[in-house]
């Protein structure tokens, strides 16, 4: 057998991730390949055809690619979700650890890493950048070379080797945590430059450079065009701080307006991120949403699914989220979230991370129990 | 409807009235309260203790008994109001609130009281003023606690009134916070007592604040001798950190529970039947009280403990017709839906793991031979595992110690129980029961491992 499973698809993804970011694939389009991509996963995934088989579900009984069974990212934890063979993988990526144990951690087999960048660049570019101007990256997310199994810090490695103007460092040392002096020291040379800055980091990573700017009442203004883009929400650790708050911080620290601090929301299991479309909405001049949204790629279809019976919510209503995403050429096109959202037509809202719900009383709070556990064992 | 939702018999009248409307249309309705008032409302309530304090506790039984009769009238106007917005602000349904509230009431009434009183206390005599004691010829008189606040959480509605009821007993005033999602059912119990006895209600302070409403709930731990708080991690901690010099803080924290069953549990005739007691253990509160089991544990072999997980199955979807499982949050869905997808996979992967999936999220079983501890979501979703041996219990439970409670067991000689009481109590197990009382402990029990009227008490000596 090859290294990695053949397929035409492979070629065909190449031209649909150049397609137009504000147009979506056409239905047939996109049903085509979703369901070629089922077959596909069908036959060299093992467990998924088992998880697929037990519904009752195959390539040849289904019509649509709503019929696609979707998994829930927690099976990542507990198998190898990989079309092809593990041991063929290019490179890993792993969630973090700290929710169960080190030991249960989900993990994306990239087979093909080249697809990966394919799919990434572009929405990349098409919400970051959709100006084209020149800028510096300053990067509040580990290297790859320092976070190798992070699909964060290769995404932004990536990015940054393809798009930067200038490569000005990252700053967030995984064992010293983030280097403040340094970042600071880059901040204020490039604004004296007035070379504009792209800042890439988890809220996590700002909320801690913001309090700390706070407490000895510094601030930058950075120059004109700069803009920053934020991911992530605050897992069980740390304060929990809301959007508005966070970027209210973006504007009196750093001096950026609203339109240029973006949240991008990607996950492990997904091929694809999305974007807040704000920047890119300004730069060409449209209306943007009446909420923040987030815009699906053009190869990947949003849903979201009564948390109780896991049927389509109609749109506008509150339900798991789940992701048909094409770039999951070689683990599974449908994927279903733990996050609460919205679906519009234009976008989706999230909603944030079901296990920080507010426990009931004095049974056990699962969040703190498994956090305690995990601390013991 | 609107309902008040707050009991404050010496409420200033300039107070803001403020207005929650809940998901069906009806709202409640509570003060907001400032530092000032509470300190003020604190106040009365000591004066009003005082006034309370010449009524023996025979007579607080016997008007406890009366206002119990009242709140668990089934025809009665407090009933009514229990069972119509109870399941609104809980999510429980109608027929799991009803059960709770039919219950629970009996804990409450003289005779069980009375239990409470002897078991704790033996005789009450010190309560009224000083007494010989033969034991050791001094004189000793009993104090409850000048003024006791009680920080509630709304899983168990009930817990609340219990907690109230300990107060009274002991002559202590009280000023309840209520939880957001269960500020019902200890109002009607103060409107309750206040028909059955008026200066002993006088003695109540109930409202609702959102939680982290810093200025009241400030004024309220520096003015209480006692504080008692149910919940999570973090109320307890905020707790730690405001209470007044002097004053004592007993918590309710996290808990949890499990089962064991033995083998003899399981032979043909008696299957059913631990089947059905464990999954109406497992469905009272939809799982969410401290002494709801998360996994049970059986002895035996592991085809009979596959066995009786299907079993458990088709036992919890009986329950359902009965008790139907309340309203579920999207997040606690979402993480019954984790948790089966996790189960599933482990199967795929080729783990023996089963998964028993009620229609929705209604109930689950993951059977899994796998005997580590597993936490649950709740809601009605139980690990089942097999235990090989009983001496692995101590191993497989240490990661959770802190937070055992309770034990439902099922076919365990006495003397075999008296067994697993010495390898279990060390743990910090404080609670072995049948599957059927486990959800109900006794009004005399040793809650969460300590004494619950006594440890309210404070002796003075007489030594002359």
């Amino acid at each position: 057998m090859l290294a990695v499973p053949a397929t035409p698809l492979r070629a065909r993804l190449s031209e649909i991730f150049r397609h137009d970011p504000d147009v979506t694939l056409r239905d047939d389009e996109f049903d085509r390949c979703a369901r070629e991509m089922f077959a596909f996963q069908f036959e060299y995934n093992a467990p998924y055809a088992a998880y697929c088989q037990r519904r009752r579900v195959t390539p040849d009984s289904i019509n649509h690619w709503t019929e696609v069974p979707p998994v829930p990212t927690a099976a990542f934890k507990e198998v190898p979700l990989v079309t092809g063979r593990p041991e063929n993988a290019a490179l890993l990526f792993r969630t973090s650890g700290t929710t169960r144990g080190p030991e249960r951690r989900g993990t994306h087999y990239i087979m093909d890493p080249k697809l990966y960048e394919e799919a990434l660049l572009p929405m990349f570019a098409a919400y970051l950048l959709p100006d084209t101007m020149p800028l510096a990256f300053v990067s509040l997310i580990p290297s790859a070379l320092q976070a190798p199994d992070s699909s964060l810090s290769c995404m932004v490695t990536v990015a940054t080797e393809q798009f930067a103007s200038i490569d000005a460092g990252s700053y967030l040392d995984p064992e010293r945590g983030l280097l403040e002096s340094d970042l600071e020291r880059t901040v204020a040379e490039l604004t004296q430059r007035g070379t504009p800055i792209l800042l890439l980091g988890t809220s996590f990573a700002f909320v801690h450079w913001l309090d700390s700017l706070a407490a000895r009442d510094r601030r930058f203004v950075l120059p004109e065009g700069s803009r920053l883009m934020d991911t992530g929400g605050f897992k069980s650790r740390g304060r929990s701080v809301p959007a508005s708050t966070l970027r209210a911080g973006y504007a009196d620290r750093l001096g950026l307006p609203e339109y240029a601090c973006i949240n991008e929301y990607g996950m492990t299991e997904l091929g694809s991120q999305f974007y807040d479309t704000l920047l890119r909405d300004r730069v060409l001049a449209r209306t943007p949403p009446a909420r923040r949204s987030k815009r699906p790629a053009p190869w990947v279809r949003t849903r979201a699914v009564d948390p109780e019976t896991l049927a389509v919510v109609p749109e506008g209503e509150v339900g798991i989220l789940q992701h048909f995403d094409l770039a999951n050429l070689y683990s599974v096109l449908a994927v279903q979230t733990e996050d609460l959202g919205r679906v519009h037509a234009d976008g989706f809202e999230m909603l944030g991370r079901p296990l920080n719900a507010v426990p009931r009383g004095c049974s056990i709070a699962l969040d703190i129990l498994l956090e305690a556990v995990a601390d013991r064992s | 409807m609107s309902f008040d939702a707050f009991w404050l018999p010496h409420l200033p009248p300039d107070v803001r009235i403020l207005t929650r409307t809940l998901f069906d249309g009806s709202t409640i309705r509570f003060p907001e309260l400032t530092h000032q008032h509470v300190l003020g409302l604190c106040q009365s309530l000591l004066e009003a203790a005082d006034r309370a304090r010449a009524i023996t506790v025979r007579e607080r039984i016997a008007a406890l008994d009366r206002a119990v009769a009242l709140l668990g009238d089934p025809a009665g106007e407090l009933f009514g109001l229990a069972t119509r917005l109870i399941p609104v602000t809980t999510g429980y349904s109608a027929e799991m609130t009803r059960y709770v509230l039919e219950r629970m009431s009996q804990d409450w009434t003289g005779p069980a009281l009375e239990t409470l009183v002897a078991a704790e206390l033996g005789d009450p005599a010190p309560l009224e003023g000083p007494v010989r004691d033969p034991q050791t010829g001094r004189r000793v008189a009993a104090y409850g606690p000048g003024l006791t606040a009680h920080i509630f959480s709304g899983n168990v509605p009930g817990v609340a009134v219990t907690s109230l009821i300990r107060a009274l007993l002991v002559k202590a005033a009280s000023f309840g916070k209520t939880a957001s999602d269960e500020p019902v059912l200890p109002v009607l119990f103060a409107r309750a007592l206040n028909q059955a006895h008026p200066v002993l209600a006088e003695t109540l302070a109930l409202t609702y604040w959102p939680g982290g409403t810093d200025q009241p709930e400030a004024a309220l731990f520096r003015a209480a001798e006692t504080v008692i708080v149910y919940g999570g991690v973090d109320t307890a901690a905020a707790a730690r950190q405001r209470i007044g010099p002097g004053a004592r803080l007993i918590v309710h924290g996290p808990r949890l529970s499990f089962g064991l069953v033995n083998a003899a549990a399981l032979d043909p005739e008696q299957m059913i039947t631990t089947a059905d007691d464990v999954a109406l253990a497992c469905s009272i509160f939809d799982q969410q009280g401290c002494v709801s089991p998360h996994l049970i544990y059986l002895l035996g072999s592991e085809p009979l403990a596959a066995d009786f997980a299907r079993r458990l199955a088709d036992a919890l979807a009986r329950v359902e017709t009965q008790l139907p499982r309340g309203r579920l949050s999207a997040a606690e869905a979402a993480a019954v839906q984790e948790a089966r997808a996790r189960a599933e996979f482990r199967a795929i992967a080729g783990q023996k793991v089963i998964l028993y999936a009620g229609p929705r999220a209604s109930f689950t079983v993951v059977f899994d031979p796998d005997d580590a501890f597993e936490v649950s979501c709740l809601n009605r979703l139980v690990y089942v595992k097999y235990l090989p041996q009983l001496d692995r219990l101590p191993g497989l439970l240490e990661a959770v110690r802190p937070f055992l409670q309770s034990i439902g067991m099922a076919g365990f000689t006495e003397s075999q129980q008296a067994e697993l009481a010495t390898l279990l109590g060390p743990l910090g197990v404080s609670r072995m029961t049948s599957f059927v009382a486990l959800p109900w402990p006794p009004p005399a029990w040793h809650h969460d491992g300590s004494e619950p009227l006594r440890e309210l008490i404070r002796w003075i000596d007489l030594e002359t």
